[in-house]
């Protein structure tokens, strides 16, 4: 006969266990966000995937923007995206930068582009990519130079295709 | 032992849920009554009420468009204060808290230096259940909360409405025209 009081606490157990193991899956930038986004030293920008997920499903054909291209490009784009957040401060540049470098797994993220001042400013573009396609676009900025560190991180299944015909559509 | 164990797992599920569910509505009790102040409170019966039969009565399509959006509003709280009349940095991250463990979610954060901007949200089977807007800043704050039973669709038809009905280019003369996001029927009105 089955014994209620063993399998109750077990599935608790297991309850307990799998929310624990959610909160564990946020990558390193992710915790470094978190770290950082309550401290007064930063100011912090986020737009939550949320946002973005309602702002998807508004019904943007009535927008009427069949003449506008360019809109049309920033709006493709904005679909993709699934959460904005930046950080930035003047207070301790060339530590902060330092530190979210380290943090920086170099097995997820690929470096597209570094710039490198004379002065130590650095500013580096990373991507993660996930289907063949960009998840994360990642900026760093900051150095011994600097004045002022920041971490921007555009986080959504971003299309090369529609961020190059975004690019096109600016330069006209 | 176990009995013991399984009481002990079953607070610490249900603690978080049960400890900030009127979070909103405690803080709006506890302060509305400091000095400087200003404070306002709407019951969401008034305004369905009122606007039901406000919409019966009107004839201009802005208006009866912003009335029918008023009866998927319920309660209405508004706190704001300015001149010095802030709260302390412990009390709004203890607000900001409470609404975290009671599912509330960030859709837009923003702070810099004593400013800080909470655009939260929590939502039920895609509708869009409260919604608080809190500004604090070093000298003042405003909150703002609303329950509603708004929908994505519901905004898409504002957004259509109030973007379409140009007065400056109306796209026919003596007609103007309002599209369902659903049904894309052409209203005619007189």
């Amino acid at each position: 006969m089955l014994r209620i009081k063993p399998v109750l606490f077990t599935l608790l157990l297991a309850g307990i266990a799998l929310s624990a193991a959610a909160q564990t899956d946020a990558n390193a930038i992710d915790k470094y966000f978190q770290q950082y986004v309550n401290d007064n030293r930063f100011s912090v920008v986020y737009i939550s995937p949320k946002l973005f997920q309602m702002f998807g499903k508004l019904d943007v054909g009535v927008l009427d923007m069949d003449n506008d291209t360019e809109a049309q490009a920033v709006m493709d784009m904005i679909k993709d995206l699934r959460g904005l957040r930046i950080l930035t401060t003047d207070e301790n540049v060339a530590e902060f930068y330092k530190e979210a470098k380290a943090k920086i797994n170099t097995k997820e993220y690929e470096t597209l582009m570094t710039v490198r001042e004379k002065d130590g400013n650095q500013v580096e573009f990373l991507v993660r990519e996930a289907d063949n396609k960009i998840a994360e676009l990642l900026l760093l900025a900051g150095g011994p130079g600097a004045d002022e560190f920041v971490l921007m991180s555009f986080v959504g299944l971003l299309d090369l295709n529609k961020i190059s015909r975004l690019a096109k559509e600016m330069e006209k | 032992m176990r009995t013991l164990l399984l009481l002990c797992c079953l607070s610490a599920l249900l603690s978080g849920p049960l400890a900030a569910q009127t979070s909103v509505k405690a803080f709006y009790r506890d302060y509305k009554r400091e000095e400087g102040v200003f404070n306002f409170k709407l019951p969401g019966w008034l305004v369905w009420f009122a606007g039901g039969i406000a919409y019966n009565s009107v004839r201009d399509p802005d208006l009866r468009e912003a009335l029918w959006l008023g009866k998927k509003l319920g309660n209405l709280r508004m706190m704001h204060s300015e001149n010095g009349n802030g709260l302390s940095p412990q009390s709004v991250s203890s607000l900001v808290d409470g609404m975290y463990a009671s599912h509330y979610e960030d859709l837009i954060l923003v702070r810099e230096g004593d400013t800080r901007v909470h655009f939260l949200v929590k939502d039920k089977r895609e509708k869009l259940k409260d919604l608080v807007l809190l500004i604090h800043e070093e000298d003042g704050f405003t909150l703002f909360s609303m329950k509603s039973r708004l929908k994505i669709d519901d905004i898409s038809r504002l957004i259509e409405h109030f973007i379409l009905e140009d007065p400056k280019n109306p796209e026919e003369p003596g007609k103007k025209k309002i599209l369902s996001a659903k049904r894309k029927v052409l209203i005619p009105q007189a």
